[in-house]
């Protein structure tokens, strides 16, 4: 046989065998030796989501049907995570994330399922104390440097917790860690009892890159076809992030010091343009600009924070006690621009020609944050109050900190809004509770006419996304520009993220915010919660920018505390949040006070009757008011005074661990808000962006419309994770 | 065995074009035997323990290109980043125990974290059935497969660089790779394809019978939105051999024939000036050849000859529309006043006509060519040194073509990095835009991204289908994806696809003929006679020595005979074998000159050197150093004004590497890139000459890792 083969080989002068075939030969073979000593393995792992859901849409006040988008809404989908990680030797891994979505319902009409890489890297370490990773990393820092701000739900019922759970799993969030992609490297060596741990990491994440991407899509638009700065996120140039972080633990760990320098950079270099029809007019010729004409300028951000914590308990030794204290201090330093438009002569046709004068400045801000607990521990009951205390200039930014994981978005039977889908918090059929609990991730909208022919499609589009698949969910990992989070300051929910829409990192904050937690046993857990903060430098016209929160609630376990072995737990929450802006009578000309307060309330019920059958329930109110000045009417001139949002839903479901069940049940959103028409009925207008289009404000010459409507939800989902 | 084997092994394989390559694989066949034995036990091991095999590579990193240049416009990005991470995934299935299901497929993700990146498709590159049936004298292929028959028949010509330096080795058989290609003379081919094998009987050596068959092209059939496949017509290869080996002496035949399927054009209608052209190739060679090998196994040298002769048929037809009439008859009634004055009527029968077009089907050209190559060889061992001598006299009509064994794999011309960049000048815009970035760049650089399909990248056809139009879709934007899909979009040197003639002839003046000005198209180069020297020494596994010489003459299809002459010399030494050392120390390099006598009078100068050193540990540092500097003489024309006369190029990469596992590294380098134009152009201005230069810094930092 060999023979057979060299004589043919040498005769035939054939396709030869590359010739590196040896010692490609000799390095496959040392690779699989090498593997079989290091007991090569594959682990697979993932998680499955699957969720039919039905959510059918009511109001009152469309008699006429002059809303014709469909009044239901109907989901199922699957969405299958499996995470292969390869280890074929003993200090190098490979893992790779694979997403399969399906939509059941499309089974028959399109049977193209999407498989999709959502999370791959490269990891390993040199002996103990050295880790590396390339490709996809979580990172999480400290509140003023890298973290993910998300949003806070006090004993938030068990039913709808799952759903959130659900949406950021969807979303591959995992607490308040950022998503990045790069490198990073990380070392750990305990030096010695006195000198304690060092801990010292670097990173460098590209974190958005220079990519075209279409104005009109309902992805990577933060408003579609919005035309301000912020609106798109598509990038002219790459941005990257350098940081490092260096902790010591002196003191047996009981001390620490911490350093963290960041620098957020455009690689200016790579400002890249596209070619593109003008006012997307197929007819006029391609013109060259900008990928995003709407936000030209290049980020130049350097962060250094210092941070210098205690545990006094430790030091102490005394295990009860509940004593330690960080304080963070961390400076910034980013470029701002101004742009200057000035006269230049006239084109051809006399039209003026602009130039376009661009200065900057070096903005420099400092934000501090002082975190404390106190608070005594036994094996019955434990007492512990954490205290924040936040001084953030107006000028402080780190986008790295500040880019919050929850945008507010419409999720169910977004068809109805049409266009106005796109402003989120202010379209007209939002709700919170929709934004917070529900997703869909491949959601094809309907189009307003039916009509298969390409002119069909091209009429029966929204303005706001194109007829094609998109996913709908409100949280997220992205990292904002600065223009960005202002445009997205606007689109904020007030009554989920009043006094700290950004975290703890949210610049112009001053103020503190306590935490008191009383446990007993498994049994019961109480809560207190108080905060107040204003704003450093008030926004212009303002004199003085205050929040206020307060609220408390309590869990108690009904069954444990009878010995069952089953749940059986009850909770609920009040918390109050206002905000007061006095007008600032030297700019406005009048004095007065703008308030905006909110109510969220918060009843729960899980209880298990038979072994993993159990039956949960969950209410959630929000009521919230505006006053005259308080409104908020930068996006519409018939703001929202007045909303009342109810949610209930309950259900049978069957749990096999914390994060594999599965649930069936039925619930329903209500909603009702009020709206100052005022001007508009003097203005003899139709309508506004937040405003549903069946609304017709001549039948209010009072000038307040009220708007009811309900969502009832019907979901059944499977969620395991392996 | 070590690896020092393959850095001598590799130097001259890359450089070995056609016989070269067989003989040296034919020099280590028996340890190649005896590696793959054991890498299939270590296969058979894991297959036990996982059933199901799943390998792969996984690279992560940045490439970071800085360009520089006198000609870019002011507002022209200068930088281009790529960061990405990437992952081939090779899973192997046994249904049985002789047969296997390849699947490969790759996951890319460009970093970047700034919006959702919604789905980014896995995407399947290798699909193949492929196994070793009937007591091991049939293999077989079916899906994605490898095909080589003979270099007039069924091949793919490859680069000859001696003592190409590991560091840009590495580089194309990583560009390589994102084609699905390799460094073999196979061509990548989709279909079936069956081997069969006697093995010995008796005085016979071997009998052997082949057959292939498979599609080459695909119609764009759909009213899709998305889609890359121009093609009017479907094309389809099918192709056979036998052969018989007796006392190391062989005989055989192959066949090939490709050839476009008219019906596949046809269900679609011609518009306008439309015309389609179908292109039949079929080629028949005879192959014979000897090797002493057998007869005399214990002389301390084999020597032997080996030669084809093959014919070839090249028709083609093509339908368009021309005008005609088209006749339709009626009965018609008219009215008369009768002798008597009374309304009478008579009926009859009338024709009328009408412009219309039809369909025509006409044959547009055939050409009959046949070939010739003898080669005679000598190589063996003769105090320590191993010696390889051969010696080829070649004869190819200007009428001889064949489609499979002609088309390579380097094509040149694409701008790989910093495709961004913007020229002040309309003149450099285009000749960037059309001629492309530096050979070296496309030789061993390349980009692979995702990205989100929108607007700049979508094609949308006024038509249903685009053949024949290219007219934009009113529709483009209503039928955007609201960039939610990811696609995946190369840009790379190389190609797979196998040309026709017509096209080739289109694409003639921008190939980029770097690779081997005599014989761009391989042995199968139309138009060619003369001959081929090459030898290759080795000493102690320590030094290495290379000579090539080639002198042809291309008589027909220019005015003057124009006369290719080539001479290559390499030299590559190992001097950690040298000096004992328990390391490699690898120092090479190489200097080849081309240049033809008459038609455009071109010349090119190549230099090449590099070292691969293992300084310490798991330390090694590569470098290499290229210089490639060509004058096209009278000029390549672009278009009617502007005509390329001269590159001059280079390319400085280092860097070093840090094994971490086997098979896996840190790698970090830098590299310099120069490329100068010099072109001449004229207008109702004037004319003049003038020179692109542009200067790129690298910077490529990646990890790698086999599992």
């Amino acid at each position: 046989m060999n023979m057979k083969k060299s004589v043919f080989a040498l005769l035939m002068a054939t396709a030869m065998a590359s010739a590196t075939a040896v010692a490609d030969n000799q390095k496959t073979i040392d690779a699989k030796a090498d593997s079989a000593l290091a007991k090569r393995g594959v682990e697979i792992g993932g998680s499955i989501r699957a969720v039919a859901q039905r959510s059918s849409f009511e109001t009152d006040d469309d008699p006429s049907g002059i809303n014709k988008m469909p009044d239901v809404e109907r989901n199922e989908f699957v969405s299958a995570d499996i995470d292969f990680r390869f280890r074929p030797y003993e200090n190098v891994r490979a893992n790779v994330m694979m997403r399969l979505g399906g939509g059941m319902q499309e089974y028959f009409a399109a049977a193209s399922k999407t498989l999709s890489v959502e999370w791959i890297n490269v990891e390993g370490n040199v002996g103990n104390s050295f880790y590396w990773v390339v490709g996809d990393f979580r990172q999480q820092y400290s509140p003023l440097t890298l973290f993910l701000p998300s949003v806070d739900v006090m004993y938030e019922p068990l039913i709808f917790a799952r759903k959130r759970h659900m949406a950021q799993k969807q979303q591959l969030i995992e607490g308040n860690q950022r998503n990045l992609q790069g490198a990073n490297l990380q070392f750990r060596k305990e030096l010695n009892p006195m000198l304690g741990e060092l801990r010292a990491e670097a990173l460098l994440a590209r974190v958005n890159r220079t990519a075209v991407l279409d104005f009109t899509g309902a992805e990577g638009n933060i408003m579609v076809d919005g035309g301000i700065p912020g609106a798109t996120q598509a990038s002219n140039m790459d941005k990257w992030l350098a940081a490092g972080n260096i902790e010591l633990l002196p003191m047996s760990k009981n001390v620490y010091v911490g350093v963290t320098p960041m620098y957020i950079f455009d690689n200016e270099d790579s400002y890249s343009y596209t070619y593109r029809h003008p006012d997307r007019d197929i007819r006029e010729p391609y013109v060259r600009e900008s990928i995003n004409p709407f936000d030209v300028d290049a980020q130049e951000t350097m962060v250094v924070s210092g941070r210098l914590g205690a545990d006094v308990s430790g030091i102490l030794g005394n295990k009860n006690l509940v004593a330690d204290v960080v304080g963070e201090y961390a400076m910034s330093n980013d470029k701002v621009y101004t742009h200057v438009y000035t006269e230049n002569g006239a084109d051809e046709y006399g039209e003026p020609i602009y130039l376009d004068n661009v200065s900057d400045e070096k903005l420099a801000g400092a934000a501090i944050l002082a975190t404390m607990n106190v608070g005594y521990k036994t094996d019955s009951w434990s007492a512990v109050l954490t205290v924040n205390g936040v001084r953030n200039d107006s000028n402080w930014f780190n986008n790295l900190a500040q880019s919050p994981s929850f945008f507010a978005q419409r999720i169910m039977n977004s068809d109805k809004d049409g266009n106005t889908v796109k402003y989120g918090v202010h379209s007209p059929l939002y709700s919170s509770f929709d934004a917070l609990y529900n997703f869909t991730p491949k959601f094809s909208p309907a189009p307003r006419s039916l009509a298969t022919d390409d002119d069909g499609i091209a009429g029966g589009q929204s303005e706001s996304y194109n007829i094609a698949p998109y996913n709908k969910n409100s949280w997220g990992t992205n990292v904002y520009t600065r223009s960005q989070l202002a445009l997205l300051e606007t689109l904020n929910d007030p009554t989920l993220q009043l006094a700290l829409p950004n975290g703890l990192a949210t610049s112009n904050r001053l103020g503190a915010q306590a935490v008191g937690v009383f446990g007993w046993k498994d049994y019961a857990e109480v809560q207190g919660l108080f905060a107040m903060l204003q704003q450093v430098n008030p926004i212009v016209g303002f004199e003085k920018v205050a929040y206020t929160e307060y609220g408390g609630g309590a869990k108690f376990d009904v069954f444990k505390l009878l010995g069952f072995s089953k749940p059986l737990e009850i909770s609920g929450s009040y918390k109050h949040s206002e905000r007061k802006a006095d007008l600032d009578a030297a700019v406005v000309g009048v004095s007065g006070t703008g308030e905006f307060k909110s109510d969220f309330i918060n009843a729960g019920l899980y209880v298990q009757f038979l072994p993993r059958l159990g039956f949960a329930a969950g209410f959630q109110m929000i009521n919230s008011e505006y006053n005259d000045i308080g409104a908020d009417s930068r996006w519409s001139v018939a703001p929202l005074m007045k909303g009342k949002q109810m949610q209930w839903m309950a259900g049978f479901d069957y749990t096999v661990a914390e994060n594999a069940w599965l649930s069936i049940n039925f619930g329903m959103i209500n909603v009702e808000n009020e709206y100052n028409t005022a001007s508009l009925v003097a203005a003899g207008s139709g309508g506004a962006i937040n405003l549903p289009d069946y609304c017709n404000v001549a039948n209010d010459p009072a000038g307040s419309f009220k708007s009811k409507f309900s969502q009832t939800l019907m979901e059944a989902s499977i969620n395991v994770e392996f | 065995m070590n690896s020092n084997m393959k850095k001598f092994v590799i130097l001259p394989a890359m450089a070995l074009l056609f016989s070269a390559g067989y003989a040296a694989a034919e020099g280590q066949d028996s340890i190649v035997q005896q590696q793959k034995s054991l890498i299939e036990k270590l296969d058979s091991l894991n297959d036990a323990v996982l059933g199901l095999r799943i390998n792969g590579t996984a690279k992560a990193g940045v490439n970071v290109s800085k360009a520089k240049s006198d000609q870019f416009a002011s507002e022209s990005p200068t930088q281009e980043n790529q960061a990405n991470t990437d992952v081939n995934l090779v899973l192997t299935a046994h249904p049985t125990s002789e047969t296997q299901i390849h699947l490969e497929m790759r996951l890319h993700k460009d970093w970047q974290n700034a919006y959702d990146e919604n789905n980014n498709p896995v995407i399947g590159h290798w699909f193949s059935y492929d196994g070793t049936i009937l007591n091991k004298h049939l293999d077989f292929n079916l899906g994605y497969m490898r095909v080589g028959y003979s270099p007039l028949t069924l091949f793919t010509p490859q680069p000859d660089l001696l003592q190409e330096p590991e560091i840009f080795a590495e580089k194309r058989v990583y560009a390589l790779a994102q084609r699905n290609l390799d460094t073999t003379s196979k061509r990548l081919m989709q279909g079936v394809n069956a081997e069969y094998h006697s093995g010995e009987m008796g005085v016979i050596d071997d009998i052997m019978l082949q057959a292939t068959g498979s599609r080459m092209r695909n119609i764009g059939k759909k009213n899709d939105q998305v889609f890359f496949d121009f093609d009017y017509t479907d094309r389809y290869v099918y192709g056979g051999r036998a052969g018989i080996g007796l006392m190391g002496a062989y005989v055989g035949v192959n066949y090939v024939d490709a050839f476009d399927r008219f019906l596949s054009r046809r269900s679609m209608v011609l518009e306008g000036e439309d015309t389609v052209y179908y292109e039949d190739n079929r080629v028949f060679s005879g192959e014979i050849g000897f090797t002493s090998q057998k007869l005399l196994p214990n002389l301390p040298f084999t020597f032997g000859v080996k030669g084809e002769m093959a014919k070839s048929n090249w028709e083609v037809e093509r339908d368009y529309l021309v005008p005609a009439m088209d006749s339709s008859y009626a009965i018609n009634q008219s009215y008369y006043l009768n002798p008597e004055g009374a309304r009478d009527s008579i009926v009859y029968l009338a024709s009328t006509y009408k412009k219309i077009t039809k369909t025509k089907n006409e044959s547009y050209g055939k050409r009959h060519g046949g070939s010739f190559y003898v080669e005679p060889f000598v190589q063996g061992n003769i105090v320590d040194i191993d010696f390889n001598l051969k010696a080829q006299y070649i004869q190819v009509d200007d009428d001889f073509w064949s489609e499979m064994a002609s088309t390579p794999s380097y094509r040149g011309g694409a701008t790989v990095l910093n495709s961004n960049a913007l020229y002040g000048s309309a003149n450099d815009s285009m000749l960037m835009a059309n001629f492309g970035a530096s050979s070296l760049e496309n030789l061993y650089f390349s980009v692979y991204n995702s990205n989100s399909l929108n607007a700049t990248n979508l094609l949308t056809s006024g038509k249903k289908n685009v053949n024949g139009n290219t007219s934009e879709s009113s529709y483009l934007y209503s039928r955007l994806n609201n960039n939610y899909k990811n696609a995946h979009f190369y840009r790379n040197g190389y190609s797979a696809s196998v040309l026709k003639r017509l096209e080739m002839g289109e694409l003639l003046s921008l190939l980029d003929p770097t690779v081997d000005l005599a014989q761009p198209y391989g042995l199968a180069t139309p138009d060619r006679k003369g001959f081929t020297l090459s030898l290759d020494l080795k000493w102690n596994d320590a030094v290495t020595l290379n000579g090539r010489f080639k002198q042809l003459e291309q008589e027909k299809t220019v005015e003057k005979t124009n006369t290719y002459t080539e001479m290559a010399g390499g030299l590559g030494i190992d001097v950690g074998v040298l000096l004992n050392l328990d390391r490699h120390l690898i120092v090479q390099g190489s200097y080849a000159y081309s240049a033809e006598d008459e038609f455009l009078k071109r010349n090119a100068g190549r230099v090449i050197a590099g070292a691969t050193l293992d300084v310490w540990g798991p330390f090694a540092v590569l470098a290499g150093y290229q210089a490639y500097e060509r004058h096209l003489g009278k000029g390549v024309a672009l278009s009617d004004n502007l005509q390329i006369k001269s590159s001059k190029e280079a390319l400085l990469l280092g860097g070093l590497r840090m094994k971490i596992a086997p098979l896996s590294y840190v790698s970090l380098q830098y590299g310099v890139l120069n490329n100068e134009l010099g072109y001449s152009w004229n207008d109702e201005s004037g004319s003049g000459s003038k020179k692109i230069s542009i200067d790129k810094n690298v910077i490529v930092a990646d990890v790698t890792v086999n599992f």
